[in-house]
């Protein structure tokens, strides 16, 4: 049966050999095309042999190819070509697709860009966190050992290390009290006190935990210095470090599977995935503080001597502050009215922490 | 009539032929979105998919001469180009970035520290070539598929040898350098069997480059003098509490003009360049010629800069699409296209390894590239 003027399109036929244009008319069969040429014989594709390459966004010509080596090619600039195939052509043709109507795609849009700022809330919100806790209770603790080496190393290097032998023995007294009272330990603890002037504490994964001569010197009394501490112990019993690594895995890895790499956006992404990792950090100040509290009570250690070092730190920084959002800990008042609610609720009266060593002289410990 | 067909056909040669870029920022919006949300369900893998998908649209929205390229690359092989590369990648990182870590001895450092350089040097030039090889390998137009045909030992030897000199000379073998890169580019690419060629001399972008870093070093040097002046007058200000500020502000407009002066010279340097280079390079009997001017390249690196951050970062598509079309806009190919009778088809086959290695080290085309 011949084909109706309107089952025939203009088109443009490639051989695959040469560069040159064939004007070709192209008749629509049951089966497949017919390309009748202005010269020569006609070609004929079977639609189970042809692939369409484009024409599937708005504004782009159909383009079938046919064959390999060399593959043929057909450009037909009228896109109804592909609704009078799917009206003749068996239902195994559908795979050729037509432009998305605009109103679909702008709705495609508008869900698939909710649907992103959906997922990235809940993995940002619930899957990260829950990722982290999971590695991070999965991983030995030698392995952990080995990377707060590593980090301590790099911040505390051997040559900034105090070495003050009594006042070290006062020191891991304390240690020793906090550590006695809490859950059967995980970790064998290193106490380190570097010759930094700021004051200023940290615990690095697998039992490390840096004081420096400057904190030390701030604390009146060995009660503030036990809060600290107590702080940072309970950075290390809740894994802080490798959650914090693992998260900063995750946002980074989320960030880089977002933006493949274009680098004007991955630069803008990372900006936010600072600030959004920095939000995890302050959470974990919080459960150390609120811990810490619960660990001092337990030894029997005044709670309010870390309620009094934050406040020290507190007038120190004086109304100078980072906004909420950029800074790695809570801002202090809120930790200072935490830290206070929490210190009132230990029952019985405070037992001083006696030491065999005078904690005037704890800041000898750097020669 | 022989001579007016004559010089009809001449004319017909001399009209500048043009690439257009059809594409909208809005389509390549959807396309985005649609490649990060389901990057982001399957955990990364449709992250190859995506970027496929963006290169068949980019590619199908290029039209020369009524014809518009395809690209015939596909989301499994760049996959399975990734998984080979992954599987050499990761006991070699591992090796010698994870090991370092744990065994802390200076052996191990060292060997961090030569991998470092042994990746700059040798997996670079094997990626850029190798990617290269395989962008061109799937790009088509009018039925007929480009090709890469530079060898890896060629580009490492001038690649190693470009990188010693341009570090030993600060920086001022570059031109040289990058002509270099250029040609190996340029005279490596065909379109079937027919060749593009480039005939550019780094010695003819040298004494620009010089005359740009002269004018940029000449505008610091009054900047110096005019801050120079200020803080001489502070000795009489020294008691009062603002002199530095007065001091800033006196030296504000000297740095100012010395700032924008560099950057103008240097735009001036890039567009000389970008015009260097298209004029040197050819396809056939034609000629490619380019209409860049510093004012344009400048317009367009700022416009770019104030979208992206006004709109921050979304306007990333329609930025790309501005690109595109800037470039394609800004080159113009003069000549008639008879040779494009005698090309045949000459497709060659090219491995995914190396795009799969140029992704991973992030590394974008040098030298002589289509504008897409």
């Amino acid at each position: 049966m011949p084909a109706s003027p309107e089952q025939r399109w203009n088109g443009w036929y490639f051989d695959g050999r040469t560069a040159q244009r064939h004007p070709v008319v192209v008749q629509l069969q049951r089966e497949g095309l017919t390309l009748i040429p202005h010269e020569g014989p006609p070609h004929w594709w079977p639609f189970t042999h042809i692939r369409q390459t484009q024409g599937t966004h708005p504004g782009e010509p159909i383009q079938f190819e046919h064959g390999s080596n060399p593959t043929e090619v057909l450009v037909i600039p009228d896109i109804a070509i592909l609704a009078a195939i799917r009206a003749v052509a068996p239902p195994s043709v559908m795979r050729f697709s037509a432009p998305a109507r605009r109103s679909v795609w702008m709705v495609a849009t508008a869900a698939t860009a909710f649907s992103l700022v959906v997922l990235g809330w809940v993995l940002y919100v619930w899957g990260i966190p829950a990722l982290a806790d999971a590695v991070a209770t999965r991983l030995p603790v030698a392995w952990e050992a080995q990377l707060g080496a590593t980090v301590t190393d790099k911040l505390a290097p051997a040559e900034r290390r105090c070495t003050g032998r009594a006042q070290y023995a006062a020191l891991e007294h304390i240690l020793g009290k906090l550590t006695a009272s809490g859950p059967p330990a995980t970790y064998r603890y290193t106490l380190i006190v570097t010759a930094e002037d700021t004051p200023n504490a940290f615990a690095a994964p697998g039992g490390f935990i840096v004081l420096t001569r400057g904190l030390l010197r701030v604390s009146d009394g060995p009660e503030e210095v036990a809060g600290v501490m107590a702080h940072e112990i309970q950075h290390i019993v809740h894994r802080h470090g490798t959650k914090l690594l693992v998260r900063e895995l995750s946002l980074q890895t989320l960030v880089s599977l977002g933006t493949g790499n274009l680098r004007g956006l991955r630069s803008m992404m990372d900006a936010a995935r600072s600030v959004g990792g920095l939000r995890y950090r302050r959470a974990d100040e919080m459960v150390a503080d609120r811990d810490g509290v619960r660990l001092l009570a337990s030894a029997h250690i005044d709670p309010r001597g870390l309620l009094r070092f934050l406040q020290k730190i507190r007038q120190s920084t004086g109304a100078v502050q980072l906004p909420v959002y950029l800074s790695t800990h809570p801002p202090l008042d809120e930790r200072i009215a935490a830290v206070g609610q929490l210190a009132a609720l230990v029952p019985g009266p405070p037992v001083p922490l006696l030491l065999d060593y005078p904690w005037a002289e704890i800041t000898q410990v750097c020669p | 009539l022989a001579e007016f067909e004559a010089s009809t056909s001449r004319i017909v040669a001399l009209t500048p032929r043009q690439a257009m870029f059809h594409g909208t920022g809005g389509v390549l919006f959807g396309i985005y979105l649609r490649n990060i949300l389901l990057t982001l369900v399957t955990i990364g893998v449709y992250y190859l998919w995506g970027k496929n998908r963006l290169r068949t649209y980019l590619a199908g929205q290029c039209e020369f001469e009524g014809d518009r390229f395809a690209w015939h690359g596909t989301g499994k092989e760049l996959f399975l180009g990734a998984v080979k590369v992954l599987a050499v990648l990761i006991p070699v990182v591992l090796l010698v970035y994870v090991a370092p870590v744990f065994w802390k001895t200076p052996a191990a450092e060292l060997l961090g520290r030569a991998a470092t350089l042994v990746v700059y040097l040798f997996l670079v030039p094997l990626a850029l070539v190798g990617a290269r090889r395989y962008r061109l390998s799937r790009l088509s137009w009018r039925g007929i598929r480009f090709s890469f045909r530079g060898r890896v030992r060629d580009f490492l030897k001038l690649f190693l040898r470009g990188s010693v000199l341009t570090g030993i000379t600060f920086g001022l073998y570059t031109p040289f350098f990058q002509t270099q890169t250029r040609k190996f580019f340029s005279e490596h690419t065909y379109f079937g069997n027919a060749r593009f060629a480039f005939n550019g001399k780094g010695s003819d972008l040298f004494g620009r480059l010089l005359l740009a870093l002269l004018a940029a070093g000449a505008a610091f040097g009054v900047a110096a003098f005019s801050a120079a002046v200020s803080i001489s007058q502070l000795r009489f200000l020294r008691s009062d509490p603002d002199a530095i500020r007065r001091v800033a502000a006196g030296a504000l407009p000297a740095v100012t003009f010395a700032v924008v002066v560099s950057v103008a010279a240097w735009f001036w340097y890039l567009a000389y360049r970008h015009r260097y280079f298209w004029g040197h390079t050819s396809f056939g009997t034609s000629q490619f010629h380019s209409t860049m001017t510093a004012g344009k390249l400048l317009w367009q690196t700022v416009s770019n800069l104030l979208l992206l951050v006004v709109t921050i970062g979304l306007a990333l598509p329609w930025i790309l699409v501005r690109n595109v079309t800037f470039n394609l806009a800004n080159i113009v190919l003069v000549g008639s296209l008879d040779d494009l009778k005698s090309i045949v088809q000459d497709a060659q086959t090219a491995g995914v390894a190396g795009e799969g290695l140029a992704d991973m080290l992030n590394l974008d085309f040098v030298g002589f590239d289509l504008p897409l």
